[in-house]
């Protein structure tokens, strides 16, 4: 349990939302308590209502009947824009004004909340390191000039920026690619990690949930709760044959997600060298340890390329030497970011420490044999 | 913008004026009776477009229909220039202008002659030469400028005459008012010839521009201006009760209403001026003010009234009485 | 990370050219225009008619009126136009909004010079703002429709964003919407003004004043370098309006639209 929350605890009491002329309300009496400091996910299908139900807590969408506290405070009560501001808010097209700067984006809310200017700039600097961007570079751009990954990154960095307790988030990596939306999935992990904000987070993508998640809430029609729990405890037994749906299959393998690079073992018996040996002198140890393959590292241990003994002929140095680390993981990766690198890279895949530094390969028996573990552990 | 678009129409002209109105009735024959000459000859008469043309218009037609031509009507061409230019062409075989106007507008002169004769004499012969229009016998109708204001300034101050209002204003210049249009500013006929005439400077504050139709409802209205520019044969002087000041010292020019046609079209019909002429000389301000009541006001067809004037006056008669 | 930034510019970096060369050219284009009529103008043996408007005091006056009856139709326009179109975006007014749209059509459609004259019979009012109100009248329709399409086709998702993250209904109009709507509007309002400039040449009917009167003075009596001069300065202005509109829509956009 992390020590140190910023987020706060919200209740959500027999939260109705009722539209005028229609007979079944879209939201029917939901009733939850998201824990501080926790990731939340809302997953069901499309329909279910989850989006209504999160935009209802930041009162987008007033509820027609029912209670809802946040940080103790009846939210309800309170003025619907003066509420908005404490809240963080990030949406899938991410919604960053195209008339307004990066910063001028990133400042919106402080400046609602009449924040001098000193310390509305420092804050927008700080938000877009925290987000991975460079400040210098990305200042004074505008939306227009960024990539759909980058905005996505500042929207979060303007949800972010007035230090809300509470984060609603609404399938916010959906309109990117896969590739990017892994990155940002990553990123908002470490967010998280440092933060540990009270997230709401909507998907309809239960792997993307099963990643993300602390607690999943997997949502029925008008929003029924059909099953609250942990990632793990969901994906070890659904508490119906609708949750089960959509886990889906392979249940066992969406643990992938769950198990980290640390949790198998690693194969370090792969030769390494320095750029400054002589090539002559690291073939002689490939061959020694009857092997085929170098890792190149600089100076601080981190990889730089594969070599093979065949390219290891004359000359003083191994630089400019060999082929590129393709994909590589570190030790916080998920095993299935572990299995879809080696497959990329055709063997084993490079493994790195916190601090860039090579600590090993991972291969494709570890974890397969970590999936046999699992699979022996739930059945 | 407008103006310059129907500038540019008119100087290009030759726009193709729409065929295949006529009268619609017949008429039969009065004190003019059929001529031989003129038997279904094709006449096409025009007009501008304000009543007292159209009016003068349809008297043409309704005579030279008694008279056995095929008349093609078309009266109420928009523009004035247009109709001028439409004789010229030939897309018009015959419309009613004015002395001054002709003096003026096409004959590029800049200072009418006084005498009415003289002044007909004048444009006639100029015409011909420059142009190859003739002109037939004028007619007493004299649609000149002239300055009015309403029946109460005028009771008011006791004024009658030009002389009148300039005294007047030597008195007192603030009543000075006028609502006039550009063209009565601009011309040396207009009020620059009044001006010095009479011998009075109006200053160019107390001169509202008006375009000529709102200027009536705006002299009558009292608030704006006390004097303004008026057509002395103009049905709304009678309609808005206004008092037109007599020009006694003759500074505004003359105008006097005569039949134009080309003078080829004239040479193979002159049977055209011995119907038209009796006819002209019967016309007058007084008879154009009171049937332009009847169309202005009454709404009545300005076709029939034009036949009913020559029934009441002998030319023609309705068919079948 | 790849920029996406230069590519949009150098693709329509040709018609770029086109629009500043356009942008340099039209004022000296207008000046040359009308410098070249004045100076023809002024070279012929003019009469006594034609000199009572050709003369440096009348044109200079009647182009200043008719600038200020161009500046009068464009106050009330703006101050008319835009509100009325935001205001009948907004959701309660979805069902009268065609009703106004309606009317500002009929203004635009009806001709000018009818809208001049009934205005005047009506108010019995008369010089440049009985002129100017029904001119901005049969000019609204531009702006109007302008500044509804402009805040109407606002990508929905920018709205939420705002209202999600604190903004009052009011801010995001203000802050969002309106400066979105900006490039739009000023479209509109260039074609208003250019609008204006022309039918203004009507204002002389109520005594308003302006260019009008000096080609009505040449086309009454047909003195041709009278009517060619005013229609000449009234176009020359037209095309210095209209240019200035071109700088408005250029510059005073918002940074991040361009």
């Amino acid at each position: 349990m992390p020590e140190q929350t910023s987020g706060v605890e919200i209740q959500l009491d027999g939260i109705t939302k009722r539209y005028p002329g229609q007979r079944d309300p879209a939201v029917d009496s939901f009733t939850m308590t998201i824990n501080p400091g926790e990731t939340t996910i809302f997953v069901g299908p499309s329909g279910c209502g989850k989006t209504t139900t999160m935009r209802m807590i930041n009162r987008l969408i007033e509820p027609t009947a029912g209670r809802i506290t946040i940080g103790g405070d009846d939210a309800l009560s309170l003025n619907a824009d003066t509420l908005r501001r404490r809240i963080g808010y990030a949406i899938q097209q991410a919604g960053l004004f195209p008339h307004l700067t990066v910063a001028q984006n990133v400042g919106v809310v402080p400046g609602l909340l009449k924040w001098d200017k000193k310390k509305i700039a420092d804050r927008v600097e700080e938000m877009l390191t925290l987000v991975g961007m460079d400040p210098g570079e990305f200042l004074d751009r505008f939306p227009r000039q960024l990539s759909g990954g980058q905005q996505q990154r500042v929207g979060v960095a303007r949800a972010l920026a007035a230090d809300p307790p509470v984060l609603l988030m609404d399938e916010p990596f959906g309109a990117v690619d896969p590739i990017t939306r892994g990155n940002l999935q990553d990123e908002l992990m470490r967010l998280q990690s440092e933060l540990r904000k009270t997230i709401v987070f909507v998907t309809h993508d239960f792997g993307e949930a099963v990643k993300l998640g602390d607690k999943i809430a997997v949502l029925g029609n008008q929003s029924r709760i059909l099953q609250y729990d942990t990632p793990e405890a969901i994906l070890a037994n659904p508490a119906d044959d609708t949750v089960a749906g959509f886990v889906g299959a392979g249940a066992s393998l969406k643990q992938l997600t769950l198990q980290r690079v640390r949790d198998v073992e690693l194969n370090t018996s792969v030769p390494t060298a320095t750029e400054d040996e002589t090539p002559a002198s690291v073939r002689q140890r490939i061959e020694a340890d009857g092997r085929t393959f170098a890792l190149v590292l600089d100076g601080q241990g981190r990889p730089l390329r594969w070599v093979h003994k065949r390219q290891l002929g004359g000359g003083d140095s191994l630089v400019g030497i060999g082929s590129p680390v393709g994909d590589l993981v570190t030790v916080q990766s998920t095993l299935q970011d572990a299995l879809e690198a080696i497959l990329q890279e055709g063997g084993d895949a490079v493994v790195t420490g916190s601090r860039g530094e090579y600590v090993g390969t991972v291969q494709l028996d570890a974890v397969v044999g970590r999936i046999r573990e699992l699979r022996e552990e739930h059945s | 913008m407008a103006a310059l678009a129907a500038a540019v129409g008119v100087l290009v002209s030759g726009c193709g004026l729409s065929a295949g109105y006529t009268l619609p009735f017949d008429v039969g024959a009065g004190s003019i009776k059929p001529v031989p000459e003129l038997e279904g000859v094709s006449i096409r008469v025009g007009s501008k477009n304000f009543t007292e043309q159209i009016l003068l218009g349809y008297i043409a037609e309704v005579a030279l229909a008694a008279a056995g031509a095929d008349i093609e009507d078309l009266t109420n061409v928009q523009g004035s220039p247009a109709v001028r230019q439409a004789l010229e062409v030939g897309d018009v075989d015959l419309y009613w202008e004015y002395t001054g106007t002709s003096w003026i507008n096409f004959q590029q002169e800049t200072k009418p002659i006084p005498d009415e004769q003289e002044q007909y004499d004048a444009v006639k012969k100029a015409d011909l030469e420059r142009f190859g229009i003739a002109w037939l016998q004028y007619s007493p109708v004299n649609d000149k400028y002239a300055l009015a204001t309403t029946r109460a300034f005028a009771d008011e101050h006791g004024l009658k005459t030009m002389s009148d209002m300039f005294a007047l204003l030597e008195k007192d210049p603030s009543l000075g008012t006028f609502c006039m249009e550009s063209e009565f500013i601009s011309r040396q006929d207009g009020l620059l010839g009044a001006e010095k005439t009479y011998g009075f400077d109006v200053p160019t504050g107390n001169l509202q521009t008006f375009g000529v139709g709102t200027i009536y409802a705006t002299l009558a209205g009292g608030r704006t201006c006390n004097f303004g520019e008026v057509f002395t044969t103009d049905g709304r002087v009678l309609t808005l009760d206004l008092a037109v000041l007599d020009d006694d010292k003759k500074t505004f020019p003359q105008y006097n209403a005569a039949v134009t046609v080309r003078k080829e079209f004239l040479d193979k019909y002159p049977q055209i001026a011995d119907v038209m002429d009796p006819v002209s000389a019967k016309l007058t301000n007084e008879v154009i003010l009171e049937l332009s009541v009847k169309i202005d006001g009454d709404g009545e067809d300005p076709a029939v009234v034009a036949r009913d004037w020559l029934v009441k006056e002998g030319f023609v008669t309705n068919p079948g009485t | 990370m790849s920029n996406v930034t230069d590519a949009v510019l150098t693709v329509s970096s040709g018609s770029r050219r086109a629009e500043l060369l356009r942008l340099f050219l039209q004022p000296i284009a207008a000046v040359v225009l009308v410098a070249a009529v004045l100076i023809w103008a002024f070279s012929q043996d003019l009469d006594a008619i034609e000199v009572v408007s050709l003369n440096r005091e009348t044109l200079l006056d009647s182009t200043w009126q008719h600038v200020l009856i161009t500046l009068a139709v464009t106050v009330l326009v703006v101050a008319v136009a835009i509100p009325l179109g935001v205001v009948l975006t907004r959701g309660w007014a979805r069902r009268i909004a065609p009703i106004f749209v309606g009317i500002a059509t009929i203004g635009q459609a009806a001709p000018a010079i009818g809208v001049v004259v009934l205005y005047f019979m009506w108010t019995e009012q008369e010089g440049l703002w009985a002129a100017a109100v029904p001119l901005a009248f049969v000019s609204l329709l531009p702006v109007l429709r302008n500044t509804m399409v402009g805040i109407q086709q606002i990508d929905p998702a920018l709205v939420d964003a705002g209202r999600g993250i604190g903004m009052s209904a009011f801010t995001v109009l203000r802050r969002v919407e309106l400066p979105l709507a900006v490039p739009l509007i000023l479209a509109g309002l260039r074609t208003s003004l250019v609008l204006a400039v022309g039918t203004a040449t009507l204002a002389l009917f109520v005594n308003g004043g302006g260019l009008g009167f000096v080609i009505d003075s040449g086309y009454k009596v047909a003195r041709t370098t009278v009517l060619l001069t005013g229609a000449t300065l009234a176009v020359g202005l037209a095309l210095m309006v209209d240019w200035l509109g071109a700088l408005a829509e250029r510059y005073l956009g918002p940074k991040g639209l361009r």
